[in-house]
């Protein structure tokens, strides 16, 4: 018996279906090749903890450095890393690099520097308070979009927390020495120190007053302090009071009446010191 | 006469089940185990998602089954048809249209959350099975418009 010759049509959709077949497999053992090196590569950045990138924070800029990313695979990458600074809710910054190609074999290093501004935080009450007293965590959240040119487009989304130490960490008054004035008033010295453990270089004006005692709705006031704390700094300042000879006592607690006073934004509390 | 010809069909349907056998050993490894594998491999794999596999391989298979069965008959080309579109529909649905989202645990990093797009590949997969549905088109057609037509002598009585 002789066998029916196909028709043409139906040949050249045979060619077309092995040929996208062919072209299928080829594609998808390059790309899962080129998948399980380069995966294979960044877990050990990320899981293993072995990238050489590091984070660093100051009052103006959080800068992610150093990240080395080479490519393992056979398709070039297309790589665009941004990043958003948060403090609770608050934004402080955001940046992204621009669209970084890496060919196969290659090797670059990636920088990306965010500009931090803190005026927002300054005029929330409650996270001034917050970022003034206590230890607090900014959140770094991060999205790497990554092409694999033409055929995969990866999106990798994190978020990476950021300790924030206190900007008046251990703030402390105490009461220095008390010098005679003249027969009616004294000089009381206040000591003040902190030591400034966020990366945020602190610059304000502190205004104290001590009620009297003795008088109802009478108040001494200090002389203004300006304050200026770089990270990790240990400030000391000193208020001088003149006050009445008799207003303090020897073993009695006082409390001062404090308003700091940062970028026109002001935050009220009270403390206390022994004589 | 009648002897030869039922043996000679039954053959013809022998053959055709040990072929649909196979179809079915590579659909099951196409179409339920490798994205088994893959989906639970990758921590993607719910109880909906495997359901759903399980049902596209069900309707795949006896597509298969009954389109092998009947070659020749016109039940034949519409399960080939149904067949095409079930599997382009099977890869779309499954892949959810060529995007996924991984989550991945990092101790430096927190939880992160990646997310793959590979429309491109979809669209080629899902190509294949849709030619083969045109070609199958085809070739009913063609070979319907070919059919020889049969001269019968009419006897007058």
């Amino acid at each position: 018996m002789a066998g029916v010759e196909q028709p043409l049509t139906s040949k050249g959709f045979r060619f077309l279906s092995i040929g996208l077949t062919i072209t299928l497999l080829l594609t998808i053992l390059t790309l899962a090749y080129s998948a399980y090196e380069n995966f294979a590569y960044i877990s050990k950045y990320l899981y293993l903890d072995e990238s050489p990138a590091q984070l660093s924070i100051n009052g103006t800029h959080l800068t992610f450095s150093n990240l080395t990313v080479a490519n393992r695979g056979v398709y070039p990458w297309s790589i665009v890393l941004a990043g958003e600074v948060l403090l609770q809710e608050v934004k402080l910054g955001s940046a992204s690099t621009s669209e970084i190609i890496i060919s196969p074999n290659e090797l670059k290093r990636i920088d990306l520097t965010l500009p931090l501004d803190f005026t927002q935080v300054y005029r929330d009450y409650n996270l001034l308070k917050m970022i003034l007293f206590n230890n607090t965590f900014a959140s770094l959240k991060f999205v790497a979009n990554v092409k694999l040119q033409p055929f995969i487009a990866a999106s990798l989304k994190g978020t990476r927390v950021i300790k924030i130490g206190a900007v008046l960490d251990g703030l402390t008054f105490r009461l220095r020495n008390i010098k005679p004035l003249n027969e009616t008033h004294v000089k009381a010295e206040i000591e003040m120190d902190f030591t400034n453990t966020s990366p945020i270089a602190i610059n304000g004006l502190l205004y104290a007053s001590l009620p009297s005692a003795k008088e109802r709705n009478l108040r001494y006031a200090a002389s203004r302090l300006e304050v200026f704390a770089q990270p990790s700094q240990h400030y000391v300042g000193h208020f001088i009071f003149t006050l009445p000879q008799d207003e303090l006592r020897i073993g009695a607690w006082y409390g001062l009446e404090l308003k700091f006073d940062i970028f026109d934004n002001i935050y009220e509390w009270r403390a206390a010191f022994k004589v | 006469m009648e002897a030869p010809k039922k043996r000679g069909k039954a053959l013809v349907y022998f053959g055709r089940a040990i072929q649909a056998a196979v179809f079915v050993a590579i659909n099951y490894a196409i179409f339920f185990a490798t994205p088994i594998l893959l989906f639970s491999t990758s921590g993607l794999l719910t109880l909906e998602l495997e359901t759903a596999i399980s049902n596209y391989f069900l309707v795949i298979v006896s597509l298969t089954v009954l389109h092998i069965l009947s070659k020749e008959h016109i039940i034949g080309i519409a399960s080939s048809v149904g067949l095409a579109i079930v599997q382009a529909l099977y890869i779309y649905v499954i892949t959810e249209g060529g995007e996924l989202t991984f989550p991945y645990s990092s101790p430096t990093y927190g939880d992160l959350m990646l997310t793959l797009k590979f429309e491109p590949i979809i669209y080629l997969m899902m190509a294949i099975p849709l030619i083969n549905m045109v070609k199958q088109i085809s070739d009913y057609v063609g070979r319907s418009s070919a059919q020889p037509i049969e001269m019968v002598e009419v006897v007058e009585g």
